[in-house]
């Protein structure tokens, strides 16, 4: 677990800044972010059709029904999206800028949005670039983020 | 649906006009700003204060006054349809069915559109969070504002079909070209792609100048039966067209997009089909466009999504001139949102009404008997068609 906690060390990018906004955490939403505090990242998923979806709801978006619960994930995904924020337009503090947000499309269906834990010039900070989840501290909040799965130049093949 | 034809169009009109300057600091309240751009939109109509007896208008982050607010200032008499709704750019084109309904409908003989705000010098959309329980997986992250979020949606489209900067840089530069003969625009600089490209990202992929400038303002419209619009001071714009759309799984609140299945594609592909339906039209028809530009993608993404061009055709068609004022589609004739200013889309209905009623100055298309107008950027918003009489 305290591995996690300083990856900014091994990675050489900026460590993310303290402050920024607290999640307000709701009741349907509460049970996911107890399991991100303790490092287990889970999906809901729709006992009825089988949606993994994200993030939870009080019925499955796709069929409707109640009869949905969390259960754990990968934590695999791929780049749907990102972008680079420069400048830094909100309320709070955040980041150090530039840091890079992604959507995320996990493997098992749903999709995130998540800090991408790498510098902004990263040759895989690409779509479909796949990704895997991590877990980072910012004023004693637990949040999910991203790393590449592959290491750099992976797609050179037999080069 | 099999048959899609609102009641209320070809029987509805847009009459008159009216705007405050645009400024980045009024020192007015919302409430001045609203009931002068109202009591200039009657007067434009040629109506009495007396005459209007509906209004609608929208808001969001709760940056201006209610409907009862301005009649009251103005000294309206007794209102027979008032809607306040809690919208953001999606609006405009909404609040002008609304009326129209209202009318057709005979709960109201004229009703009164408007939308205002201090944009700039108070609450600035572009910053400020936006509430609901989507935000608690936003903000924490850092992903924190509207521009941000819109980015994300620019970077799959160009993704999924091709686009570049240089096709957002060419809306961007295509629509200075038309602010350079806009007194009202709070940009009108001339920019070439290379000055562009010198300019530092905001969010990437969007730079300064592939965003709309936060304004202090207001803009209101009239809305009369046709009947009656034909015997006030200017030529009817008629609401020909109209549809809305809130596409499927489209998100907890306004701010949030996980749920939405793809983001290279927005409400404009949703509601194109019933628009043109609506209006007996195909999209090929129309002589221009004011399309909802709260950013240069949005206007890539009405293009296509309505069927102006086909997909991934947007960008060489801005390009080549195609959406300048002697090309096939003029569009964002005002210089848009991004040069006049945003009044969350008000202005780009107002602008649409000017140019079909032929009073749009050095800016004036050649050709004005139909025009299509959007409102919105992402997952849900609305489009009208106006005719000339």
């Amino acid at each position: 677990m305290g591995r996690r906690l300083f990856w900014h060390v091994t990675r050489g990018v900026p460590p993310p800044r303290p402050g920024g906004v607290e999640p307000a955490i709701d009741a349907d939403s509460a049970p996911w972010w107890e399991a991100v505090a303790q490092h287990r990242f889970l999906l809901p998923k729709c006992n009825l059709c089988g949606f993994r979806l994200f993030p939870p709801t009080p019925r499955c978006p796709r069929c409707g029904s109640v009869s949905t619960e969390l259960s754990p994930a990968s934590g695999s995904g791929r780049i749907y999206s990102w972008v680079v924020i420069h400048r830094a337009l909100s309320v709070g503090t955040t980041p150090e800028v530039p840091y890079v947000i992604g959507a995320i499309t996990l493997e098992e269906g749903g999709r995130i949005f998540g800090r991408l834990l790498a510098s902004p010039a990263d040759s895989r900070l690409r779509a479909d670039e796949p990704v895997s989840v991590c877990f980072y501290t910012v004023s004693e909040v637990t949040l999910v983020g991203f790393e590449f799965a592959n290491r750099p130049n992976d797609n050179l093949g037999s080069l | 649906m099999p048959s899609y034809r609102p009641t209320f169009l070809g029987r509805t009109a847009v009459v008159g006009v009216g705007y405050t300057q645009f400024s980045r600091d009024s020192n007015r309240s919302v409430l001045s700003l609203a009931s002068e751009a109202c009591r200039a939109a009657i007067d434009d109509a040629g109506l009495e204060p007396g005459a209007i007896n509906g209004m609608a208008s929208f808001m969001v982050l709760h940056d201006s006054v209610p409907c009862q607010g301005v009649a009251s200032t103005l000294a309206l008499g007794e209102l027979t349809y008032c809607l306040d709704m809690s919208l953001g750019g999606q609006a405009p084109s909404f609040m002008v069915m609304h009326a129209a309904m209202a009318v057709d409908s005979g709960l109201a003989d004229a009703v009164l559109v408007f939308r205002a705000l201090n944009g700039r010098s108070g609450i600035r959309v572009g910053q400020a969070p936006f509430p609901g329980p989507g935000a608690q997986y936003r903000y924490p992250i850092g992903f924190t504002a509207y521009p941000q979020y819109m980015a994300m949606w620019a970077r799959r489209f160009m993704i999924e079909t091709g686009a570049t900067y240089e096709d957002l840089g060419a809306v961007a530069i295509a629509q200075r070209r038309y602010a350079e003969t806009n007194p009202r625009a709070v940009i009108r600089k001339s920019l070439t792609m290379a000055d562009y490209f010198s300019e530092p990202f905001v969010v990437d992929p969007f730079r300064i100048s592939d965003c709309t400038s936060e304004v202090d303002g207001a803009c209101a419209l009239v809305i009369t039966s046709l009947d009656s619009a034909r015997h006030l001071r200017q030529p009817p714009a008629i609401i020909q067209g109209a549809a809305y759309s809130l596409g499927p799984r489209s998100g907890l609140d306004i701010g949030d997009s996980l749920l939405w299945e793809d983001y290279s594609r927005n409400y404009t592909n949703l509601l194109a089909n019933k628009l043109w339906r609506s209006a007996e039209l195909q999209p090929t028809e129309v002589n221009f466009a004011e399309i909802y530009d709260c950013f240069t993608s949005t206007v890539l993404f009405g293009l296509e999504g309505l069927g102006l061009v086909g997909r991934g055709e947007s960008g060489s068609f801005v390009r080549s001139g195609a959406t300048a004022i002697d090309g096939v589609l003029p569009t964002n004739t005002n210089g848009g949102l991004l040069c006049e200013g945003y009044l969350h889309g008000m202005n780009t209905v107002a602008e649409a009404v000017l140019q079909i009623q032929g009073r749009a100055g050095d800016r004036q298309v050649p050709r004005h008997n139909t025009c299509v107008v959007t409102s919105g950027g992402m997952m849900d918003g609305s489009a009208i068609v106006l005719a000339r009489d």
